[in-house]
């Protein structure tokens, strides 16, 4: 295990025996807005030396003594290049700006670094915010979540829903960051729409696999999302009226050149149409979600900048005055960079995070009583980065998190509730804490490695009351046989291991390089959902004496190639093992249960699969094809008889199609194509009568499948005063979702067939059917986006 | 509290998917073959064994076939042993009074097996007749209307709960000799009193009108068999949506995998007239 280790310690005394090198280093921003700039390069044209910005837009390269041309360049800017002298650690700034040439050649010459095979990584798909603005959604609403299932490995867990699974995984083990926070619930309107405001977001990268080992505590991915800085040059706005939104950005500086904000909000306004609805009870009723985004950046000196961002975003539902819902999270980051050298640059960063769950129930004086349930986080992370030369470099650092875990609380509303006392489940504690250290090794133009581990750890805190169970067995009810109490701050429980991950890349040719990646992730919290659909209500719950953490190994590997037409594609394929799954008991009771341990049973999962990917970025005729042939099952004692059955988000085939043509510089015409298979589903095999009760007979868990789901989207896009200098820009988009109307199925539900009687009461029939619910058919949707 | 959850977000699925369409259609399921459905209650009432089984059905079938050639016996770990007979009447098989072994009613602490053999395979389960508190006291409350519930005069009742942990407690309910508890099934059990001799207090949900004459029946009865009906009642409250859990078959005590129960209940009784 202390290999990769030993490796890097070696390899940097052998080049620590190299003299005489000199590093530049500095910052490149946007000329126009003074966002920093990530992923751009600089490099030594004729040579090897080349690196990128990191998300900072902070790069350093050191070089032997002597004179070079140095070139920075970004895409969709002009390159700059500069002639040094190199004899001393220098300092170079650079701020570029966007080409004003035409589009299509922007396109062409300034993707082509991106473009080169070398630069991709194996497991990690890039998303820009022009590509995802353009494709067409439901109701018109940008949705960066959605964008990301059309990824390939990434499947969608239903229509009306924010959740998917990466390479087979579940959707709690997806780790998903705003600006470094974790956010816990990403779904509005229970999984309609995401709860990122695209306005507010300047990139995400996803990782199916091959996670940094800066990153840890989920299994299967790492869902990166960066939200814009604010321009630092002039006060600017963007903004957009939809069908079911509008938002309103703005962002300017606060001390021009140094220190700069954005301010970003959104609010639905589908509870505005609720007076109109016939039904007395939809009048009286509220539904409507908001967040709000907001960040402030302010460069301190040459070598500080310090950033401080927040999300606050809430889901309220009432219907009547009888019940009231609502959720959402909070999310704060505070973080400064800071370059103790040319070479050494650290980001230590502080981060909260919250989730929340409220409800209230208003029936009567005596039934009246609100609940909440939510997750608390805070963490402090210091990471460094060592620039040690351009074939070398060292990331290392920790994290510690402190969860509290809040499992319930019923308090009575008023005086006359008949619930006299609150009834509260004890908060649960834990700490989370990591070490890592990563290694990134150019040995020559072909052959790259990056290797590193992380070792996590996790203790359980007191106070707290755990149970042993015992079971007559696997899958029975719990009855409990022992029961632990501790005190406050007493170390339960404690769990840790390493987390080994390593990538290497050779390139063939120019066009063509091969990629393969190892790695180990854990994962100690996970949220208590046994349906397909994650729910708000749905409580996240630590690893404790009961549950073992989540262990995941995962081999990957890709090939990658590239043609002259501007064609790319790439082939990758993997594999999964992964340890202490955990599935539920048949009529587990997750809610407001503080034995809710007692629930949950464990097995082993696996999954494996072939991604293809092409990718078309020259020309008036844009787009990618993506498609998945992929496998994933669980075996779990106590389930299925134990048995392997596949996941829910087991599809055999994801197909999706995005094309986009511009047609002139005013309009340009997008379609969508998605063709997966249908979704497992346990359906009854017979039925049988017990006590006049009609009952089902189920087959093997997840054995039989829905209809496939197909749907074609198309979206057209007009720009009447594009790229005007000193005028409001305003884009029109016109967008139909499932042109054909497909009816794909959204539940497929078992009962018996209802007839309305002469006395218009409803009567049962007894007659056994199924019946399926279709949700969206041809919606248009018409949103004005404009900026100034 | 996860029920109004449900009907939450049917509401809300109704106003989001403006466009959603319900409709029936026919899937194509997998189907098994027949298997004996076996529905078996015997008490410590004075009255016969009554016994039915059927079999299961594909899914769409509107039929549930009932078995009316298998041999069907109750032995008691007392030695007695009853041979029942399938009557056309009531398609059902039943104890005959009077032969040579008859045991019922049940006695408290003598384990009953029921065995049947049906088309060469035999089908048999085991349950003990288990003990019984007597019901301390019963009283109606008025209340007036109360959101959902409207106003009327409610049942309250205390028992003393056994001791040791794990009984398990199933009411009926009678209005006027009709059954109120025929589709809800009014569990308890004792997971959450601590051990030993507690009070036992219930409220039943039903309305009466003044002077109604009100029957309630306490039966102890088996952990499995709270378990089975318990079982019962979550999958006929299931709707399928994607919301709920997935769906799991109902595991009673019937042997060589045959569905459904036998159990041995101890029922007590007690009326009063609402006021």
């Amino acid at each position: 295990m202390f290999k990769p280790i030993l490796t890097a310690v070696f390899l940097l005394f052998t080049t620590l025996l190299f003299a005489q090198n000199y590093t530049i280093s500095g910052r490149i921003t946007d000329s126009k807005t003074g966002e920093d700039l990530t992923g751009a390069t600089v490099l030594i044209p004729g040579t090897n030396y080349g690196v990128a910005t990191n998300s900072y837009g902070f790069y350093s390269l050191t070089l032997p003594k002597g004179n070079y041309k140095v070139s920075f360049r970004y895409v969709g800017y002009d390159n700059i290049e500069k002639s040094i002298a190199l004899n001393k650690n220098t300092t170079i700034n650079v701020e570029l700006s966007e080409s004003s040439k035409d589009i299509d050649e922007i396109t062409i010459s300034a993707k082509a670094e991106e473009s080169k095979v070398e630069n991709k990584q194996i497991n990690v798909m890039k998303l820009d915010m022009q590509t995802v603005k353009r494709i067409p959604v439901v109701f018109g609403e940008v949705d960066i979540l959605k964008t990301v299932t059309m990824l390939p490995g990434i499947i969608s867990a239903g229509e009306g829903n924010s959740g998917f699974s990466v390479r087979g995984g579940t959707q709690d083990q997806n780790l998903i960051l705003l600006d470094e926070a974790t956010v816990y619930n990403v779904s509005h309107l229970l999984g309609f729409f995401s709860v990122f405001n695209g306005d507010a977001i300047r990139d995400l990268d996803v990782y199916k696999g091959g996670i940094p080992p800066q990153y840890g505590g989920r299994l299967s991915s790492l869902i990166d999302i960066r939200m814009k800085e604010g321009n630092n040059k002039k006060f600017a706005g963007t903004g957009g009226v939809g069908l079911l939104s509008s938002r309103l950005t703005l962002e300017g500086p606060i001390v021009k050149d140094q220190a700069s904000f954005i301010i970003s909000g959104r609010r639905s306004y589908a509870d505005v149409f609720l007076p109109l609805a016939p039904q007395e009870e939809a009048k009286n009723s509220k539904l409507y979600f908001y967040d709000f985004n907001a960040k402030i950046n302010y460069r301190l000196s040459d070598k500080d900048k310090l950033f401080i961002s927040g999300y606050f975003g809430r889901d309220k539902f009432e219907f009547t005055n009888l019940f009231g819902n609502s959720w959402g999270n909070k999310t704060a980051t505070v973080r400064w960079n800071h370059l103790f050298n040319k070479k050494l640059f650290s980001n230590q960063t502080l981060i909260f995070s919250d989730f929340d769950y409220y409800f209230k129930i208003n029936i009567s004086d005596a039934n009246s009583l609100e609940f909440t349930q939510g997750i608390t986080d805070v963490s402090y992370k210091s990471d460094f980065a060592w620039f040690y030369n351009p074939n070398n470099k060292f990331n290392f650092g920790g994290v510690i998190t402190h969860h509290t875990f809040n499992p319930g609380e019923i308090r009575p509303i008023g005086d006359g509730s008949i619930l006299t006392a609150p009834i509260i489940l004890e908060k649960r504690k834990a700490l989370e804490s990591a070490l890592y250290a990563e290694h990134e090794h150019k040995f020559n133009a072909r052959f790259k490695v990056r290797y590193g581990v992380r070792y996590s750890i996790f203790n359980n805190l007191g106070s707290a009351k755990e149970y042993q169970f015992a079971y007559d067995s696997a899958g029975a009810a719990p009855q409990v046989v022992d029961t632990f109490t501790y005190k406050k701050n007493d170390i339960i429980n404690t769990y840790g291991g390493l987390e080994p991950r390593a990538s290497a890349s050779y390139n063939l040719t120019k066009n063509d390089a091969i990629k393969v990646s190892y790695n180990r992730t854990f994962q100690y919290l996970q949220q208590a959902s046994n349906s397909s659909f994650a729910l708000p209500t749905d409580q996240w719950i630590p690893a404790n004496i009961n549950i073992k953490p989540q262990i995941s190994d995962q081999v990957a590997l890709g090939f990658f190639k590239n043609f002259d037409l501007g064609l790319e594609t790439s082939v990758e394929v993997y594999y999964k093992w992964m340890k202490n799954q955990i599935d539920f008991r048949d009529n587990a009771v997750l809610f407001l249960n503080d034995q809710v341990y007692g629930e949950l049973l464990t097995g082993k999962g696996w999954s494996y699969g072939s991604e293809f990917f092409i990718k078309k970025t020259k020309g008036k005729f844009k787009g990618f094809i993506s498609y998945t042939l992929s496998k994933s099952m669980r075996q779990i004692k106590g389930i299925n008889n134990y048995n392997p059955y596949p996941t829910n988000t087991d599809r055999r085939h994801n197909l999706t199609i995005t094309t986009n043509y511009d047609i002139s510089k005013k309009w340009d015409v997008n379609l969508n194509f998605v063709l997966a298979t249908g979704n497992p589903i346990t359906f009854p095999q017979g039925r049988w009568v017990y006590d006049g009760k009609l009952l089902s007979l189920y087959g093997p868990r997840n054995s039989q499948r829905f209809p496939a789901y197909h749907r074609m989207d198309a979206g057209v896009n007009y720009y009447p005063t594009m790229r005007k200098k000193g005028k409001v820009e305003s884009t029109w988009n016109f967008s139909l979702y499932n042109v054909y109307g497909r009816k794909n199925p959204y539940t497929i539900t078992t009962g018996t067939r209802k007839t309305t009687s002469a006395d218009g009461s409803q009567v049962d029939t007894g007659i056994p059917i199924t019946e399926q619910v279709a949700l969206f058919r041809w919606i248009p949707s018409v949103t004005w986006n404009f900026k100034f | 509290m996860n029920k109004i959850f449900k009907n939450i977000l049917i509401f809300t699925t109704a106003i989001v998917a403006l466009s959603s369409c319900r409709e029936e259609v026919i899937l194509d399921l997998n189907t098994v073959g027949a298997i004996p459905v076996i529905e078996a209650n015997i008490s410590n009432d004075s009255v016969p064994f009554v016994i039915k089984i059927t079999t299961t059905a594909d899914y769409y079938s509107l039929d549930i076939p009932i078995v009316n050639d298998a041999f069907v016996t109750i032995s008691g770990s007392d030695g007695s042993l009853d041979t029942l007979i399938f009557m056309e009447s009531t398609k059902c098989y039943q104890s005959i009074p009077g032969s040579p072994k008859f045991i019922h009613p049940c006695k408290v602490g003598v384990a009953y097996t029921l065995n049947v053999t049906y088309k060469g395979k035999t089908y048999s389960a085991t349950e003990t007749c288990l003990p019984q508190n007597p019901i301390d006291s019963l009283k109606t409350i008025y209340l007036p209307k109360r959101g959902f519930f409207p106003a009327g005069y409610y049942l309250y009742e205390w028992t003393r709960e056994k001791p040791g942990k794990g009984d398990c407690y199933l009411w009926n309910l009678y209005q006027n000799d009709t059954m109120l508890t025929k589709d809800f099934y009014y569990l308890a059990d004792d997971q959450f009193l601590e051990e030993g001799g507690q009070y036992l207090s219930t409220d039943f949900q039903f309305p009466f009108r003044l002077n109604d004459s009100i029957k309630l029946e306490q039966i102890a009865i088996s952990r499995q068999f709270y378990n089975f009906l318990t079982a019962i009642q979550s999958q006929t409250g299931r709707d399928g949506s994607p919301f709920s859990a997935p769906p799991s078959n109902i595991a009673g005590n019937i042997s060589n995998g045959g569905l459904g129960y036998f159990a041995v209940r101890n029922i007590i009784r007690k009326k009063l007239v609402a006021k």
